[in-house]
């Protein structure tokens, strides 16, 4: 039992420190916006190293400013609200996904295009900026769905009878 | 009429009231059903006009002859809206392969009219599915069609400018050839749940000796 111990605490102590120590994000992504957009959300799972951190603020050169925002359900409506920073404790995994925190895109400059890759910095009170690649995910996929630049998908309904 | 048929109206009353008044607490008291919220009676909504993205009407002769579903929210919306457009789009794609899909609709009303012009609607909504509409027009009318159905929505920030929230019921609407609301899926708006409303809604449409 000593022996598996050792070797335990062994494969910890060389694991953290390969790691950098600092908070780390993972699963980085966004849903592809419509044309004209002015808005996306990014979404990540994010896990505090070793020491308490703060995330301070976010952003991007896709867009003219990112603010981080919290959905919150009050009075049985959603809305959407930016707060200031956000306490990461060590180790304190933190999950941005959608209807809960998100890291808020205002002024896209381009549309998020499914299959891109785009860079997000966050910014943290210890570790600084940590850069981060957002991978774009599918809006539609399937039946109905438009994809792409330039598809002349856009014509509205499917269906077009007379009238109503 | 006697008293005894009086003590009985009364108490058929009372235990009705009590009835529905349970129902509805309950509907609000605990998270919805499988299949959502499928209401007892369907509920007429009074006279509205809003208009499609393609610049047509949108008002109650649109929603007769065919099961609608109606989603309340705006196109500057980067979290919520998005996200239940994509449940709404799996709901279309999993209608569709099943063949149930044939004279169904779905709609985007937007509660944010000041921004969301036809033109925008008709980019935004395609974009999750192009079997959806958008639908927009005057404040009055969306509030008075949005408030009969059981959305709120509001703007916390006012509305100058390009970048103001809006607050607003999160709530899938699924009406019946009536016209009439049958049932409502509120968040987190699931696809299966969704689908198995629509499946009793419709069933218990098609049974009914007075459904039209």
């Amino acid at each position: 039992m000593q022996r598996f111990l050792l070797a335990a605490a062994c494969l910890l102590l060389a694991a953290s420190a390969a790691a950098s120590g600092g908070p780390r994000i993972a699963d980085a992504w966004a849903r592809a916006t419509p044309p004209g957009a002015a808005t996306g959300a990014v979404y990540f799972v994010l896990t505090g190293g070793d020491t308490g951190d703060r995330l301070l603020g976010a952003s991007s050169p896709v867009a003219e400013r990112a603010e981080l925002h919290a959905t919150t359900m009050s009075d049985g409506m959603m809305r959407m609200r930016a707060f200031q920073d956000l306490p990461l404790a060590a180790g304190e995994t933190v999950r941005f996904e959608p209807g809960g925190r998100h890291v808020m895109l205002i002024g896209l400059k381009q549309p998020l295009r499914e299959g891109d890759t785009v860079p997000l910095t966050l910014t943290f009170e210890r570790a600084g900026a940590i850069e981060v690649r957002v991978e774009v995910r599918s809006a539609g996929a399937g039946h109905g769905a438009a994809h792409g630049a330039g598809h002349g998908d856009g014509h509205g309904s499917g269906d077009h009878h007379g009238g109503h | 009429m006697n008293r005894q048929n009086f003590a009985l109206l009364a108490f058929a009353l009372v235990a009705a009231t009590a009835g529905i008044a349970a129902g509805i607490w309950s509907f609000r008291a605990e998270a919805p059903a499988d299949a959502g919220f499928i209401y007892p009676e369907p509920r007429p909504v009074p006279a509205f006009e809003l208009v499609r993205h393609d610049g047509t009407r949108f008002d109650s002769r649109t929603l007769a002859g065919r099961w609608s579903f109606v989603y309340f929210g705006f196109t500057y919306c980067p979290d919520v809206c998005p996200t239940a457009l994509v449940d709404l789009s799996r709901v279309q794609q999993s209608l569709e392969r099943e063949g149930l899909d044939r004279d169904t609709r779905y709609y985007f009303v937007s509660v944010d009219p000041k921004r969301d012009t036809p033109a925008r609607l008709a980019e935004y909504v395609v974009h999750f599915n192009s079997r959806f509409w958008g639908v927009t027009g005057d404040l009055p009318e969306l509030e008075r069609f949005a408030r009969a159905v059981g959305v709120g929505f509001s703007y916390p920030q006012g509305t100058d400018g390009d970048h103001y929230p809006v607050d607003h019921t999160s709530l899938v609407v699924l009406f019946g050839p009536d016209a009439k609301v049958h049932a409502v899926f509120p968040s987190p708006h699931r696809p299966d749940v969704m689908i198995e409303g629509f499946r009793r809604a419709t069933a218990r449409a098609a049974a009914s000796p007075l459904s039209r």
